[in-house]
């Protein structure tokens, strides 16, 4: 919880030079963030030193054809922050993946940026919203989804469209922290719905806590 | 295609034949099988015999005319009906004395032919032939059988009265098929010919109509390029070559048949600044109503222009909605070309482009409306 601790993480891939790839970038983030294990199968998450590390970066595309969604709800009920990093980015795998309870899904055409902002805002249960998890709220069309404004589905897809909340902000007059502030409270709605997870109440309890949406909102 | 056609043609020409025949098949049975037996006392079975044959000829003439009047096939019924024509020649020659066969029954074999063609020429000329034949066949099988053999040379004289008239309208039918296919194959033919000209008119007509926007824009692009004008140092030289360059990718893409032609001619667009080494981004979100080419063109012309600067990475998404459409790109853009920020235009064609620069950073955006 506390931020002035090394953020720890494992990283679950099979690809090796990706591995490779997340712990250059850990090293280079500020403030930095330290990978003390990493494995090609989920075993790696459950044996220390991967069991003790705050967040768990997971491939959901493991050396099987199907998307790993049974490891990333084992690993989600034992209360682990996941953060799926995978190939896939269609919007029905992104709101599955929302729904199991990870705490974000980067897709690995999104790079460094979105990515080490995700294991930051994970570590202190801060949400965040990489654009194309954007997208796939702002498209979602599944019965039961959590019920957007017009001006939040304008803001999702004005920031899956740059990648920018300062553009995003001048565009539609609005300032950076009320961007932000749609985003994440989009993002707090969809921790509230489905199923319930740990990782899931406590984003919410911390968005509570943080004024960011009312009790009686959800 | 070119059967219906044909049979149209021979319907046209075969239909008055067929008049003709009903025609003569129907003055025969009213003169020859009504009135003739009538003309002289016979016993009473013959009498009934020759009622039976008068009623099944009568039955084949009526199902016939209304089929020739309606302008319609007989269909498969022809063949119960040739089978009925037959079983009259059958039943008017039984029981009929052998000396009298020629005197008293012969006028079955004159007249019972034109029945067959009745029902057969508008299916078959040989199918008619062949029945005809064989028909004048068992005459003269019958005549040998009974022991008239001595009276055959009055059967051929009769027969080929008969088959004379007979053969000469089947050769007519014969003839107007042949017509038919020839003309309906000349015809095709010309139709082709006609289509293939019309298809290179327009295709002449639409590489002019290229060709003049080109002569517009690459042409000259070209012309300083051969004639060494072209300063390929200056950025902004080597931008107007780019969007030329895309321009025309996007030109070849508008003709090919794809799902999605604005994702598609958008990508066609991207393809030399992504040679040139920049990371671009494409991604979908939602879906919308299918712009015209006209609209896809002044949406993706903003992209066009700025991927022309485009340093190092780039951004590109199509985001849908219900009501239309929205093309952006955002990308870092180079010195020499960093974008004037253009005030929001709207283009002759409905496309809303509207712009935003932040430091290095473009975004550009067009927006189009499906009409409600």
């Amino acid at each position: 919880m506390a931020s002035a601790e090394l953020t720890k993480v494992v990283v679950i891939d099979d690809h090796p030079a990706i591995v490779a790839g997340i712990e250059a970038w850990c090293a280079a983030a500020d403030p930095p963030i330290e990978v003390v294990d990493s494995g090609q199968t989920p075993a790696g998450a459950w044996t220390e030193p991967g069991l003790s590390a705050d967040v768990v970066v997971f491939d959901l595309q493991l050396t099987e054809q199907v998307p790993a969604y049974g490891e990333v709800r084992r690993l989600v009920d034992s209360g682990r922050q996941v953060i799926v990093y995978s190939m896939r980015e269609d919007r029905d795998t992104i709101l599955t993946c929302l729904d199991l309870g990870v705490f974000a899904h980067v897709a690995k055409t999104e790079g460094p940026r979105h990515l080490v902002h995700a294991i930051h805002a994970a570590s202190r249960n801060l949400p965040y919203t990489p654009p194309t998890m954007a997208r796939a709220m702002s498209t979602d069309a599944r019965r039961d989804r959590p019920k957007l404004t017009a001006r939040e589905t304008d803001v999702l897809v004005n920031w899956f469209a740059c990648e920018s909340k300062e553009m995003v902000a001048r565009k539609l007059g609005l300032s950076v922290r009320t961007v932000s502030s749609y985003i994440d409270r989009v993002r707090i709605r969809y921790a509230n719905a489905g199923r319930p997870a740990s990782t899931k109440a406590a984003l919410v309890a911390r968005a509570i806590q943080d004024g960011l949406v009312r009790l009686e909102e959800l | 295609m070119r059967d219906v056609g044909r049979d149209l043609v021979v319907d046209t020409l075969v239909r008055p034949l067929r008049l003709v025949v009903l025609a003569i098949s129907t003055v025969l049975l009213v003169g020859f099988a009504l009135l003739l037996p009538l003309a002289e006392p016979a016993p009473e079975d013959w009498i009934t015999r020759q009622a039976i044959a008068f009623a099944l000829l009568a039955v084949v003439d009526v199902v016939a005319a209304v089929a020739v009047l309606r302008d319609r096939t007989i269909g498969r019924v022809r063949w119960v009906l040739a089978a009925a024509v037959f079983t009259a020649a059958a039943l008017t020659t039984a029981g009929v004395p052998g000396p009298q066969l020629m005197t008293k029954a012969s006028w079955s074999y004159v007249t019972l032919g034109w029945f067959l063609l009745l029902v057969l020429i508008e299916h078959s000329t040989r199918a008619a032939a062949v029945l005809l034949g064989a028909f004048t066949a068992a005459t003269f099988v019958q005549l040998v059988v009974v022991g008239q053999g001595a009276r055959v040379a009055d059967l051929v004289v009769v027969s080929t009265l008969a088959l004379g008239y007979e053969m000469s309208v089947l050769a007519v039918a014969t003839a107007s098929r042949r017509i038919a296919t020839t003309a309906v194959d000349a015809a095709a033919r010309e139709e082709q010919a006609r289509t293939a000209d019309a298809i290179a008119e327009h295709l002449h007509a639409d590489r002019r109509r290229r060709y003049a926007e080109l002569a517009d824009s690459t042409v000259p692009l070209l012309r300083a390029l051969t004639d060494g004008t072209a300063d390929l140092r200056d950025p902004r030289a080597r931008a107007e070559y780019a969007v030329a360059a895309a321009r025309l990718r996007r030109l070849f893409a508008e003709h090919d048949e794809v799902v999605d032609p604005l994702l598609h001619e958008l990508r066609a667009c991207l393809d030399l600044a992504e040679r040139k080494g920049v990371d671009v981004y494409l991604g979908a979100c939602g879906s919308h109503p299918e712009p015209p080419l006209a609209v896809r063109r002044a949406l993706t012309e903003p992209v066009v222009r700025v991927m022309a600067g485009a340093r190092t990475s780039a951004r590109v998404t199509v985001l849908g909605s219900p009501t239309g459409v929205t093309v952006s790109v955002v990308t870092d853009v180079a010195d020499g070309v960093a974008a004037e920020p253009e005030p929001a235009a709207r283009t002759d064609v409905g496309v809303l482009v509207t712009s935003l620069v932040d430091g290095q950073e473009v975004w550009v955006e067009a927006t189009w409306q499906a009409p409600s």
